[in-house]
């Protein structure tokens, strides 16, 4: 396991001034480096913002606000991301990654709450519960059985169903909130908590479908047509062709 | 020919730029128009089948109406078309059509082109 260094002693490689008085207490501090403010307002007095923790290795700036832990301390003071101070840590240790790591299944990353959704969706209203017990019994089984990866592409498969009936939908209240004469606002404003909500970019793909729907757009307008009385009413082929 | 739905709806945060939607005749899709002027001229930008290819469109020809009526500008003057293809932007604000035409007027709009 990868051991974190004592940020004190970072501090004191980095050349950090110190409050010599401070050294004894459970709180060391230092001049923050972050921020530069070294005298108080009026400028008469030193001033050490930055709090470094002996018992919690961790820091922060009273000043500035900067706060985080030792590996968060030497990227910021080095200039370089996280993850490149831990894998030097790492070296430094003898530790390496441990190689044939399984890389996750997409369908393993859709959140608990989508996925009760998309059961719903699937058609299991009152057994949602069930198809969730069903999922997490085959993520429960080895990597190498095929049984777990078909079932996991079949959930990939139908979230991604899922999430172009939520598109299409969008799209069509879109519609109507155009033809209507207000709320294109609202609407917007909808769709982009749609977005964060289901982690998809919803926004640009529905504005750029309002001009050149894709597949998962077709028949959108039509469909707002049955909402809105001031549109033409489509012919009965289309509506079949709608219905098929 | 339409615009039975045609919606003069939304323009640009600064209010400079005019927009006009139109659904396709075959319902599957919007077309926009936008107008601005400049020096003194009217700047269309627009893109569809029937511009691309004829050089002349209903879109073009009910916007270039509408926006000289709106904008009181002499509609025999020559205007400049650049195609281009547009798209919503969640910037826009939305002006209901018979605020800027008065009325029920987008029907005599309808009628004037049936």
């Amino acid at each position: 396991m990868l051991q974190l260094p004592n940020i004190i002693d970072e501090a004191f490689k980095r050349g950090l001034v110190v409050n010599p008085k401070t050294l004894s207490k459970k709180e060391v501090r230092f001049f923050c480096p972050f921020c530069n403010v070294t005298v108080s307002h009026d400028g008469k007095r030193k001033k050490y913002h930055l709090s470094v923790s002996q018992v919690k290795n961790t820091f922060r700036c009273f000043y500035c606000g900067e706060h985080g832990g030792a590996l968060k301390f030497i990227a910021l003071l080095d200039g370089v991301s996280e993850t490149e101070v831990k894998e030097r840590l790492k070296e430094e240790q003898g530790l390496t990654d441990r190689k044939n790591t399984k890389a996750k299944h997409p369908a393993e990353t859709i959140p608990l709450r989508r996925l009760e959704e998309l059961f719903r969706f699937m058609g299991e209203e009152n057994r949602y519960l069930e198809g969730i017990q069903k999922y997490r019994f085959y993520l429960k089984l080895p990597y190498s059985e095929p049984a777990r990866k078909d079932y996991l592409n079949y959930i990939w498969q139908e979230w991604n169903r899922y999430l172009d009936h939520k598109r299409r939908w969008l799209l069509i209240g879109l519609i109507i909130s155009i033809q209507s004469g207000y709320r294109y606002a609202e609407m917007i404003e909808e769709i982009r908590l749609a977005s964060q909500k289901y982690g998809q970019d919803f926004l640009h793909e529905i504005l750029a479908a309002y001009t050149n729907p894709p597949k998962w757009a077709e028949g959108a307008f039509i469909t707002a047509g049955y909402f809105h009385k001031n549109l033409p009413q489509p012919s009965e082929e289309k509506r079949m062709a709608v219905a098929l | 020919m339409l615009p039975n739905g045609a919606w003069v709806y939304a323009t640009e945060n600064s209010g400079e730029i005019l927009y006009l939607s139109f659904p396709s005749s075959d319902s599957n899709k919007a077309y926009l128009v936008g107008c601005a002027v400049k020096n003194n001229k009217m700047y269309f930008a627009h893109d569809c089948p029937g511009y691309r290819f004829s050089g002349n469109c209903k879109h073009l020809k009910t916007a270039h109406k509408m926006f000289s009526e709106k904008l009181d500008r002499d509609p025999t003057e020559k205007i400049v078309v650049i195609r281009k293809h547009l798209s919503l932007s969640p910037e826009w604000k939305q002006i209901p059509l018979d605020r800027i035409l008065g009325g029920r007027s987008h029907v005599a709009v309808t009628q004037h082109h049936r």
